[in-house]
């Protein structure tokens, strides 16, 4: 893995990035699918080739859903859209995980995964 | 929100999405998705894309959701707003837009008042412009 030249501040990664390179790995879908896990109360954001855990309370927008609610998730036809609809919430699923993995690097954790997309953003 | 369009479809805003501003719209048998972009300034609304290419009902189908979409422009516009006025908001910061006497300026800043329908432009120069669309 190649590091920053000194001096230079890292690029944050934008809906558009994480849209092409997600589009790229999953055949032209963002998203396959989105599961609720109630025992850690996290969900599962997956992709074609990879799978994110997000904890529930990083999603605003899911805040104080019954987990009998949170289990009717679900991804639009596109594979854009994390959607509840009986709830009327709808989530750009790009911009959740932009929003995550910014966060990640704001936190300094998942290192090798960032790296890993980072490296497949530049290359693409 | 429901409109129709080959049947009726749903049509939502997201959270969390970027310019321009837009609704997606699907069929309810959950086949295909497409987008619609909307303005702050019109009452336009024109087909952007397809996200389904495998399964695409046609530019006739997205044209007439268009078509339907126009007499609930300003809910969507509304429901824009709620969403994203905290981050990308209208979508016309730093576009080129008519002053009030025609002359084409830089935009620094838009807001929209869902309660009148109104977007306030405030051009770089200070002067300010109110629309209805």
């Amino acid at each position: 893995m190649s590091s920053l030249p000194s001096g230079a501040a890292p690029a944050a990664l934008t809906a558009d990035d994480v849209e092409r390179l997600v589009g790229k790995l999953a055949g032209g879908r963002m998203v396959e699918q989105v599961l609720y896990f109630e025992d850690r109360d996290v969900v599962a954001v997956q992709s074609a080739h990879f799978a994110v855990l997000i904890d529930r309370g990083f999603i605003d927008e899911l805040r104080g859903l019954s987990p009998k609610k949170m289990k009717d998730l679900k991804v639009s036809a596109a594979g854009t859209t994390i959607e509840l609809e009986g709830s009327d919430i709808h989530i750009e699923a790009a911009g959740l995980l932009v929003d995550y993995l910014n966060h990640l690097r704001a936190a300094r954790a998942g290192g090798p995964m960032l790296e890993l997309l980072e490296g497949r953003i530049a290359a693409g | 929100m429901q409109v129709a369009g080959a049947g009726l479809v749903s049509v939502w805003v997201n959270s969390r999405d970027h310019c321009d501003p837009h609704v997606h719209c699907a069929d309810k048998a959950g086949k295909w998705e497409g987008r619609i972009r909307f303005s702050f300034l019109n009452n336009l609304a024109t087909f952007w894309d397809c996200l389904t290419p495998g399964a695409d009902p046609g530019s006739g189908v997205f044209n007439e959701i268009s078509r339907n979409l126009v007499q609930h422009l300003r809910r969507c516009r509304a429901e824009w707003w709620r969403l994203h006025g905290g981050t990308v908001g209208c979508c016309l910061a730093n576009s080129t837009q008519h002053d009030a006497v025609g002359q084409l300026r830089r935009v620094s800043q838009a807001v929209y008042d869902a309660a009148t329908d109104v977007t306030e432009l405030t051009f770089a120069n200070g002067f300010k412009r109110r629309m209805n669309p």
